[in-house]
């Protein structure tokens, strides 16, 4: 090698390109020539500082928007459907201001839909046309449609977090192993509960103490809704009464003292059956802390294949879209998307975000299957991690549940919700989309996460969860809320539990502070009705006393509060307008789940009492309530076409 | 299971690749567009089947991220021309001495009197860290033309520096031969 040659190859030897032999030539020549061992010495200070100097943090960062979408994206690599159609920038950005206004929209997928059918890997410096995803911002020259709205540029997320892990996968936890949840859910299973026993009259001697977990729950109201609407006849799985009962707002007196929830009691003649028994009404109200804690909440979204029908996925897009509008910066947001497997599209967000999360969502499209996932343990671990204080800490699972959880046995995964939910972050369960099997599970889910459970069958429906009343949703003020009535077996003879058919508990079960039970958020009222027969025109103080137990959010013993029983008894028609409408809806949901001793009650009965009860905050409710009730009374069946007095079956007059 | 494990894959590379990526499309297009043409890149990988890519991953992304660049940049600002804008970055030393931060804004100065096609290979070697074989690759210059081009490129900017006396022959005879970059690699 001569000395020009070796000269020529500093660059290389300094930036390790040389063969050995090349490098041990050009070392020698280094050894021998001072002048070129300085040149060296020159050049190597120059690569080190340029290296240092150009590696340097980028001027711009990766979006969080860019980031969800590539996450989506790996997710689902090869065998996706094929785009069909394109879709323009002008066009992404006119579909983009309809969604943001919040307008029904057909269901799309951007991202496929601009990606290029063919790629082939690139050659050589010619440049080739790659067919871009849709950017991440409106390019300058780029013409907008005259409507939309500004785009503000998606900032790029600050969030201060660590890289995930992604390698979760079900195999790494023994408890998500076994699969098969759907088959396995069968028979049903309902705790507690016989079908024998469905709505008996109890003995109040041999059993004066009545026993049962809250249910704040509004689910089966939307759906028995969505099914008579629909034009089916509601089977009596339908209806889970309290749920019925508790869609409604009743005004309680709020909480004055410590305690964070108030006990109302009164009571009245019962509307089917004035002669035999008496309804009381218990009430609870929790209090309103004022402006909604910082919250850190988990959308958890089920994208699988039967998810695509107009009333899943779209719907459930525009859900939380209506969700994420009510967020601020102080609120974070991620997204974990499962089907046949789970991943995070994207990470802790600040809820002024908006765009990148509303962006996010509406990428999503139905795909593939529903094996076995880890999706609500990857939910519940994103939602530990960035664990916020004090605040809400909420993983919000929404799905037809038409799901697979990865857990076969409904006792297995009852203990996996009840751990998880230990850890402080709750659970808010949305469903979407009329499969009667997916009902009881995510039913399930929601009693044994600390959760609440909504079924959104309609944007009004998403509205008035999402946006109207979001602070009860997410925000819990008192939670394993617990309701036991101790009844005075010299003043009442028997008495039954109207409702909360898998909500009740054990006497012991009342103080026992392992035992789950629902939480109430703020400002949420929740009403149980119990009929009874008296002994004889009694003292209605002495009738019954009310316990409730519940635990304080960040704590885990329970405190106890007691109520005293009704004051006075009244005729139905003199009760309280709250009270007449609350038995209206209960004797609605009786007479579909065929509770025995329904007395006189009819659709025709229930639809005049209600009628008689519209009014107050909610009285738009009350008044479709009416109707829907006026539905199923027009519906040419009697159903049922008997009812029980005093356990003889009786036809009914209008169905002989 | 293949489904899985390429996502990890996929997000591998976004780790590992994303910041190089980044530097390297703004050079080329501006800070503005540069997001954008990294999120195609990797979304575009994402359509690619593994085994193909995986064994030379650096030089598919540079090479997609470079078509892209260049694509956009035609389409928003109607520059074809590689040699108007590739823009080396001004770039701060935060624990450097003044000394050594000096010597660095005048190697900068200098590589951008370079004509653009030395400069971008000046970049894809030490801001992407690429070998001579994948900036070969991903710019089409021959093996030997790469080489031949960063000795130029490193020469004209040690004679620039010189000639501001930054580079005093003699001046800086102190202490060891710095060997940080003179790394083993399998050589071409």
């Amino acid at each position: 090698m001569t000395r020009e040659e070796a000269q020529s190859r500093l660059e290389a030897y300094a930036l390790g390109e040389l063969s050995t032999a090349d490098r041990e030539r050009v070392e020698e020549w280094l050894a021998k020539d001072a002048a070129l061992a300085q040149d060296f010495q020159l050049l190597s200070e120059l690569t080190s500082v340029l290296g240092e100097g150009l590696r340097g943090k980028p001027e711009v960062e990766l979006p969080a928007l860019a980031r969800a979408r590539i996450r989506w994206r790996a997710w689902r690599p090869l065998g996706r459907p094929k785009a069909v159609f394109a879709l323009p920038l002008t066009a992404a950005l006119a579909l983009f201001s309809v969604f943001m206004g919040n307008v029904n929209l057909e269901p799309h997928t951007m991202d496929d839909a601009a990606e290029p059918s063919q790629l082939e890997p690139p050659a050589g410096s010619e440049v080739q046309a790659v067919e871009s995803a849709e950017p991440l911002r409106a390019p300058a020259r780029a013409r907008r449609p005259p409507r939309a709205p500004p785009l503000a540029l998606p900032r790029p997320n600050h969030a201060d977090t660590d890289r995930f892990d992604f390698g979760f996968s079900p195999e790494q936890s023994p408890a998500l192993r076994v699969d098969g949840f759907r088959s396995a859910a069968e028979p049903r299973r309902r705790p507690l509960s016989r079908a024998s026993e469905l709505g008996r009259f109890l003995d109040a001697e041999a059993e004066p103490v009545s026993t049962f977990s809250i249910d704040v729950d509004t689910a089966s109201y939307a759906r028995l809704r969505q099914t008579i609407l629909s034009g089916r006849t509601p089977s009596s799985a339908d209806a889970r009464i309290e749920e019925l009962v508790n869609y409604f707002h009743y005004d309680y007196p709020a909480p004055t003292g410590k305690a964070p929830v108030s006990i109302s009691v009164d009571a009245a003649r019962t509307p089917w059956a004035p002669e035999e028994s008496s309804l009381v009404r218990i009430g609870l109200r929790a209090r309103d802390p004022g402006p909604r804690s910082t919250s850190n909440l988990v959308f958890l979204i089920d994208v699988s294949a039967s998810m695509s029908p107009e009333d899943r996925l779209p719907l459930l897009k525009r859900a939380l879209g209506t969700l994420t509008r009510e967020l601020s910066g102080r609120d974070w947001v991620s997204i974990v998307v499962y089907a046949g497997r789970t991943a995070v599209l994207l990470e802790p967000t600040r809820g002024s975000n908006q765009e990148v999360i509303l962006r996010t969502l509406e990428a999503l499209s139905p795909h593939g299957s529903t094996n076995g996932s880890g999706g609500l343990q990857m939910a519940y671990d994103l939602a530990r991690r960035h664990f916020i204080r004090g605040g809400v800490n909420r993983v919000v699972l929404a799905t037809d549940g038409d799901f697979n959880l990865g857990i076969a046995d409904p006792d297995e995964l009852q203990q996996f919700i009840e751990e998880q939910a230990q850890s402080g972050v709750f659970l808010s369960v949305l469903g979407f989309g009329a499969s009667p099997s997916g009902d009881e599970r995510l039913d399930l889910l929601a009693n044994h996460g600390n959760g609440n459970y909504a079924y959104i069958d309609s944007e009004q429906e998403a509205d008035r969860v999402l946006s109207q009343q979001l602070r009860s949703t997410l925000q819990v003020v008192a939670k394993d809320v617990k309701v036991q009535v101790t009844f005075d077996p010299h003043e009442v003879e028997s008495y039954r539990l109207l409702g909360y058919d898998n909500r009740r508990l054990q006497r012991e079960d009342f103080a026992n502070d392992d035992r789950d039970a629902g939480d109430l958020g703020a400002a949420t009222v929740v009403t149980a009705l119990y009929e009874l027969k008296t002994r004889r025109d009694v003292n209605a103080r002495k009738l019954l006393s009310v316990d409730v137990r519940y635990k304080l959010p960040t704590e885990e013993h329970s405190r106890l509060l007691q109520g005293s029983g009704p004051s006075k008894f009244v005729r139905f028609d003199d009760a309280p307008r709250d009270l007449r409408f609350a038995a209206a809806v209960c004797a609605f949901g009786m007479l579909i789940r065929r509770y025995p001793d329904t007395g006189i009650a009819n659709y025709d009965l229930v639809e005049q009492w209600a009628e008689d009860a519209i009014g107050g905050k909610d009285a738009g409710e009350r008044r479709q309530f009416v109707q829907l009730v006026h539905a199923l009374a027009d519906t040419p069946t009697c159903n049922p076409p008997f009812y029980v007095h005093n356990g003889i079956r009786k036809v009914k007059p209008e169905c002989l | 299971l293949d489904d899985n494990t390429t996502e990890q894959w996929i997000l591998a590379v976004l780790r590992k690749y994303e910041e190089p990526l980044l530097r390297y499309a703004t050079a080329l297009c501006g800070a503005a567009l540069a997001p954008d043409v990294v999120q195609d890149t990797l979304l575009r990988l994402c359509r690619q089947r593994e085994a193909e890519v995986r064994d030379h991953v650096a030089q598919w992304l540079f090479t997609v991220c470079r078509n892209r660049a260049i694509e956009l940049r035609r389409k928003h600002h109607g520059e074809a021309q590689l040699e108007e804008g590739i823009a080396i970055p001004a770039a701060r030393l935060p624990h450097a001495t003044l000394e050594r931060q000096q010597l660095l804004d005048h190697a900068l100065e200098a590589l951008q009197e370079l004509p653009a096609r030395r400069r971008e290979v000046v970049l894809l070697k030490f801001s992407a860290e690429l070998s001579y074989r994948e900036i070969a690759e991903v710019t089409g210059l021959g093996l030997s033309n790469v080489g031949v081009i960063l000795h130029e490129a490193l020469k004209q900017v040690r004679e620039r520096l010189r000639e501001k006396g930054v580079l005093e022959d003699g001046s800086r005879s102190s202490g060891e031969l710095p060997q940080a970059n003179a790394r083993t690699r399998s050589a071409p």
